[in-house]
């Protein structure tokens, strides 16, 4: 089972394998998940977006071309997921409850502290670009995709979170 | 920009790990799909159990009883139809009453309201032991779950209970409906915002659709517009659905008093020391929750009281990290009125809990997940000893761990499960 590509167990899925199925669950539920939570900076958040994303990739499984990667297709759908849910809680939430800074992030791990620090500080909507840009790989296009913003903002949105991080780390240096 | 990609993929990969149970849901989830052919995705189990676990906010204090022949009032709308009685019926079959059954042939109306997605309804039966039990119908659902309270009026306090529709995937549905003091003739809704919300009042009682909106203050009128009764929202769990609960480094919720925080009940596991805690909330009312190893884990309550009127509460719930994994049962039981919990396994073995402070704890062994040594049952000991409430986990305990056992992951765990048994008695 564990030899099987990504390409024969969603051809496997295809036929209606359970199977197959929890073989690429497994493999991929993690980075999605991560991926998700990254953006997103709660875990409901991303237990919600991730479970989402697989259901999705199941209906969705006959419009998938098994000749491309997987595992950035699910990120995608992921992190639409997680700008979604977002999207609608800044609709329906008092503004500063939306306003509302989360990091659930595990900020254990030695000198990953301060980087937590200075991406809480990004805000939502320069996180994702970050993350889709340099976590996942995405092209300026395909951000603006999942973003459904136009592809000047994402180069815009990506120049200031860059700007803003830079910024943080010299002031983080200078404050010793 | 080589240095931010790198730290960003960096970050990414150590940002968090999801919880074994999320994976199991997400798990059983994409399957269902399979099986579906992709049509209805399954809900969150996580869904189901809110209506019983925001049900405890339900706030019973102050209580000046009232002669019994005011109750009929309450009895006044139309009959329950015929679902409505079996959903009350079937949804009395917990532990939270265990002493008295719901009486669900003389259910009634009491409130309704419309909304676009249709109306909500409240309904009333009384006990057997002459309580009343209240559910809130949401549009196009069947299943009930009541919350039983004693008759008496609620004094100079206003009773609420937050409620979630069981098929509700996100938080966008909630509902707040309870009691309000005699004489009330208005209902206002006090947010975070400045914004409020007027709601009606009949026979005294309210329901109020929510959305995803949290109040943080009930102001109760009479209608020459004095005021009866104003009262902070206690932060609930139900009011934690669709926002974060946030956690201290402690494991606290910072919806307590900073510092305030008393072990109730200590446990040595597998994956480190399991506490049940206690804080008073800032909002009023204590709030208990558990920890394992000194972290977070998602079990905590907040209510603006635990009082007489909820004789038991009693939760099984998983906790812990992937590799870090528990079982945790935790309950509420006055020790006036309860003397323990027992459990009965499968080898033969029986586990007696007694309450300290009118709580228990008990993270289960990891052995009890193999198939030889795990739970079948569980009694509530009334003080005199004898079974006031029975459950058996023959099918849903050991299914569950049957889920967790699966896959890849899972089959790593049961290898270390069948290895630590191997060292690791009774």
């Amino acid at each position: 089972m564990g030899g099987r590509s990504d390409e024969q167990l969603v051809r496997d899925v295809r036929g209606g394998s359970r199977e197959a199925a929890t073989e690429l669950f497994t493999r991929h539920y993690r980075g999605v998940w991560k991926a998700a939570f990254a953006i997103g900076g709660r875990r409901s958040l991303a237990d919600e977006a991730a479970q989402e994303t697989f259901v999705r990739m199941i209906e969705r499984i006959d419009q998938y071309d098994p000749r491309r990667p997987l595992r950035p297709w699910l990120q995608r759908i992921a992190a639409n997921r997680v700008i979604d849910h977002l999207r609608r809680e800044r609709r329906d939430r008092p503004l500063e409850e939306a306003a509302e800074r989360i990091v659930e992030w595990d900020a254990s791990e030695a000198g990953a502290g301060a980087f937590v620090e200075r991406m809480a500080r990004l805000g939502t909507e320069r996180r994702a670009v970050i993350v889709l840009r340099y976590g996942l790989d995405l092209g300026p296009a395909e951000i603006a995709d999942v973003l459904g913003v136009p592809v000047g903002t994402v180069n815009s949105r990506l120049a200031r979170a860059l700007t803003q991080l830079r910024e943080e780390v010299d002031a983080h240096a200078d404050g010793g | 920009m080589q240095t931010e990609a790198e730290q960003v993929k960096q970050w990414i990969y150590l940002v968090g790990e999801p919880t074994l149970e999320a994976e199991a849901f997400a798990l059983q989830a994409t399957l269902g799909a399979v099986t579906q052919g992709g049509s209805q995705p399954p809900r969150r189990a996580f869904a189901r159990r809110v209506p019983v676990l925001v049900a405890i906010a339900l706030l019973l204090l102050g209580a000046s009883v009232v002669a019994l022949a005011d109750i009929g009032g309450l009895f006044s709308g139309a009959p329950a139809p015929l679902s409505v009685k079996q959903a009350l019926q079937n949804g009395s079959r917990g532990p939270a009453w265990p002493s008295s059954r719901i009486v669900a042939d003389k259910a009634r109306e009491l409130v309704r309201t419309h909304t676009a997605k249709g109306d909500l309804v409240l309904w009333i039966a009384p006990t057997s032991d002459g309580n009343l039990c209240l559910a809130l119908q949401h549009p196009g659902e069947r299943r009930l779950s009541p919350a039983c309270i004693r008759p008496d009026e609620p004094g100079g306090r206003i009773e609420y209970a937050v409620d979630v529709p069981f098929r509700a995937s996100k938080a966008d549905w909630r509902s707040i409906w309870g009691r309000v003091p005699r004489g009330t003739a208005t209902l206002a809704l006090g947010f975070s915002d400045g914004t409020t919300q007027q709601v009606a009042v009949s026979k005294g009682f309210f329901i109020a659709p929510l959305g995803t909106r949290s109040p943080n203050l009930l102001v109760a009128r009479e209608a020459s517009g004095r005021v009866i009764a104003r009262q902070r929202v206690a932060a609930a769990y139900g009011f934690t659905q669709g926002r974060v609960m946030m956690f201290r480094a402690d494991g606290s919720p910072k919806v307590t008093e900073a510092g305030a925080a008393r072990v109730l009940i200590r446990q040595s596991t597998w994956a480190g020391e399991l506490t049940l805690s206690t804080a008073p909330s800032i909002y009023g009312g204590p709030c208990q929750w558990v920890t394992i190893g000194g972290t977070k884990t998602g079990f905590v309550t907040c209510t603006g009281s635990l009082d007489q009127a909820h004789p038991l509460q009693v939760a099984l719930t998983t906790s812990g990290l992937h590799d870090h994994f528990v079982w945790v049962f935790s309950g509420y039981l006055p020790n006036d009125r309860f003397s323990g919990v027992r459990f009965r396994f499968a080898d033969g073995h029986v586990v007696t809990l007694r309450p300290r402070a009118g709580w228990v704890l008990y993270g289960f062994p990891p052995f009890t997940m193999l198939r030889e040594h795990r739970p079948l049952s569980m009694d509530v000991l009334a003080t005199d000893g004898h079974v006031v409430h029975h459950e058996s986990y023959a099918s849903s305990y050991t299914s569950t761990f049957g889920t967790f056992l699966l896959g890849r992951h899972g089959l790593r765990m049961r290898g270390w499960v069948i290895e630590w048994s191997k060292t690791h008695h009774w």
